[in-house]
């Protein structure tokens, strides 16, 4: 059975949805800038969403009392874009489905907690801590959606919301929901810069996914999510097909030599299995490409390793809105969709010589009204969890 | 509710709960010694600096995995409800106490909640596919469900799945303030399972149903969920656990429900248990059953 996407939600540095992501496109208006959410020593660059928490609450009709982390407020706002843009309050009695993701958590209110807490046990205040775990912003979008069917929430890094839409189309395909809202959501927060700063892969600079000169990534923050749909539930014209995926693992977190195929390669190939088509019928791929060296080196030989000497126009999205972690995978498929929908292909900013030995030379400059039939996202994550998934535009 | 038509067999398991007998004659279950910082408790296969909550996760995938040597699992997935919790409070740590300087990246790269799923992966050279569900007491019914739906999809012929969660002295006194060990001792544990689409030599007995919901669902209407599931599929003569039965041994924990999947499934093997047993958890609002056959 067809899986169709019938909604799309996002929300990121760029915009606080689809709309504005595409005017800033079109602008060549990225996100970055210094943080400004919480007091920090770090000062590389980060994308964060201009909006702080009273106004995401206000944006979403909840009083500013309500105490909710800014993970779940985030995934509030994509999801219900998602929801509505695939109308589906009217389409009860469907069995309709939340799968989110995120890697972080209520990290955010964690950050407040901790230091009181660690030197007395007695102390912090809970309502910042009953929201660590991921399942808590999960079962917020739900209860505010009022989706009852299921839910569940994956974790898996960087590839979280691409691996949730996955299930999502799976659970479809199989006859167990009608109807899924997948993607995925992460708020930034103090420990996920340190963390990525202690690993070395932050960028002081914007950065350069695919150049020569990249330095590491800029963090950010955000939610995507879409509406899977089966086929025969459908009443309107959806956006495209979600076609193809595909979930490997590395088993080394670094290639052992240039002609390795690896773990990104398997997934972008069983992708293409999965949805029956040949890498020349790829229109474009909208890669992960965060400007980690030596991951934005295993992405480009992975594709040079499966396209051969016909490489589509891709892209990375990062320079606009920074990496946002567990959600990378859902507001890329939300990218995706709007790419195949009004066929864009995503300039790749930053960009002025090729990675060594690649000779990859990514898309530059923001067009629209290009024959964009079928696109290829990724999602690899840093911890080698790699997911690959493929949208189709809808034939007449 | 999620009834399979397809079989689905579990042909091994692991666990860090052992089942003992007592002076009478029967049966106690206790948890092994978790392997703390002795390395020389953990097994082989983890990395030195790894921390407690991925030496227990490793040790059960192991013993799980040995059980069956010629058998490469197709899909690799795992279940936690708090993650590496230790990690993580050391990572805060380091970042107050240095001031965000001086970063120290090991407990980090542990920290993420897919960090056992990917490191089993890791060391027996399995790239397949790999997610982790953490989603409080439902977790493990979620990646139970994923794994069914791939022997269903005919994608994988066997999968490992396994639930992961550690206590730390912070997650006692933060759930102690929450007063979520009124009607329970806090707990942890670490077990896996081999789901198969065929039988293995060892009969661990099959997964027959899983259900996983939210909100506020008196037992009342859980045990009219579960009649009338048992009644719709002619599952007869079945046993129902409660969360209360076996929390008195394994504690309360996120994952707990896992301890009582690893029980039964052993009572199963040793043809002890010869009915279906149906196995509910509770907690916080979150609830999972699983249905077990022989």
């Amino acid at each position: 059975m067809k899986v169709f996407i019938s909604g799309i939600g996002v929300v990121s540095g760029i915009g606080m949805n689809a709309e504005e992501h595409l005017d800033s496109f079109r602008c060549g208006r990225n996100g970055l800038g210094k943080v400004t959410l919480f007091p920090t020593r770090r000062e590389e660059p980060v994308c964060e969403v201009k909006a702080d928490n009273a106004a995401l609450k206000e944006y979403l009709g909840i009083t500013s009392r309500e105490h909710i982390s800014r993970t779940a407020l985030l995934g509030m706002v994509a999801a219900r874009e998602a929801f509505q843009d695939g109308d589906l309050a009217s389409l009860h009695p469907l069995r309709i489905g939340l799968i989110s993701s995120t890697s972080t958590g209520g990290m955010d209110l964690t950050e407040h907690f901790y230091p009181l807490f660690r030197s007395d046990h007695r102390k912090g205040r809970l309502r910042n801590i009953v929201g660590y775990d991921p399942g808590e912003s999960t079962g917020r979008i739900a209860s505010y959606l009022g989706i009852k069917d299921f839910r569940t929430t994956i974790s898996t890094g960087c590839s979280s919301s691409a691996n949730a839409i996955l299930m999502g189309v799976r659970m479809i395909r199989q006859g167990l929901l009608d109807v899924v809202v997948a993607g995925g959501t992460d708020a930034l927060s103090k420990f996920i810069l340190n963390g990525f700063a202690s690993l070395g892969i932050l960028d002081d600079e914007p950065c350069r996914p695919f150049d020569d000169s990249r330095a590491g990534l800029n963090p950010g923050e955000g939610a995507g999510y879409v509406v899977l749909q089966s086929e025969t539930t459908l009443f309107k014209k959806p956006y495209c097909e979600l076609a193809g995926y595909a979930n490997t693992n590395d088993v080394f977190h670094v290639p052992a030599s240039p002609e390795t195929a690896n773990g990104a390669f398997f997934a972008m190939k069983q992708a293409l299995e999965k949805a029956g088509i040949q890498p020349g019928e790829i229109d474009y791929i909208h890669a992960h490409g965060t400007g980690i060296p030596e991951k934005d080196a295993s992405e480009s030989r992975a594709i040079s390793h499966l396209f051969g000497t016909n490489i589509p126009p891709f892209s990375s999205t990062k320079p606009f809105i920074g990496h946002t972690l567990g959600a990378a995978g859902g507001v890329d498929a939300v990218l995706s969709v709007l790419s195949i929908e009004k066929g864009i292909h995503f300039p790749n900013l930053n960009f002025k010589e090729p990675v060594a030995g690649t000779g990859l030379i990514p898309v530059t400059e923001y067009k629209e009204k290009l024959p964009v039939r079928t696109v290829l996202s990724n999602s690899f994550g840093f911890g080698g969890n790699n997911t690959s998934l493929i949208f189709r535009k809808v034939e007449k | 509710m999620f009834v399979f038509k397809e079989k689905i067999y579990i042909t091994a398991i692991g666990a860090n709960y052992e089942l003992d007998t007592n002076p009478d004659g029967t049966d106690r279950f206790s948890i092994k010694d978790s392997p703390a910082e002795d390395v020389s408790t953990s097994h082989p296969a983890v990395k030195p600096y790894s921390s407690r909550f991925i030496r227990m996760g490793i040790a059960a995938a192991m013993e799980c995995l040995e059980q069956q040597p010629d058998v490469k699992p197709d899909a690799i997935l795992t279940a936690t409800g708090l993650g590496c919790l230790a990690n993580t409070e050391k990572c805060l740590d380091i970042m107050l106490e240095n001031k965000e300087e001086l970063l120290d990246p090991t407990p980090f790269m542990e920290s993420s909640f897919n960090s056992l799923g990917t490191q089993i992966a890791e060391l027996t050279d399995n790239p397949c596919y790999n997610s982790t569900y953490v989603h409080r007491g439902c977790s493990l019914a979620s990646a139970f469900l994923d794994a069914a739906l791939l022997i269903s999809e005919k994608e994988a012929k066997h999968v490992l799945v396994g639930a992961v969660d550690e206590l730390t002295p912070a997650t006692a006194a933060i759930f102690k303030r929450l007063g979520i060990w009124k009607n329970q001792e806090p707990g942890e544990g670490a077990a896996f399972f081999m789901l198969s689409g065929e039988p293995g030599e060892n009969q661990y007995g099959e997964l027959a149903a899983i259900d996983l919901f939210s909100g506020v669902h008196p037992s009342g209407e859980v045990y009219h969920l579960i009649l009338d599931t048992l009644w719709k599929n002619k599952i007869d003569g079945a046993y129902i656990v409660t969360p209360e039965e076996y929390k008195a041994v394994c504690g309360e924990y996120f994952t707990s429900i896992s301890f009582p999947v690893w029980g039964v499934a052993k009572r199963i093997q040793e043809k002890i248990c010869e009915c279906p047993v149906v196995i509910y958890n509770s907690f916080l609002e979150n609830h999972s059953l699983i249905i077990i056959k022989p």
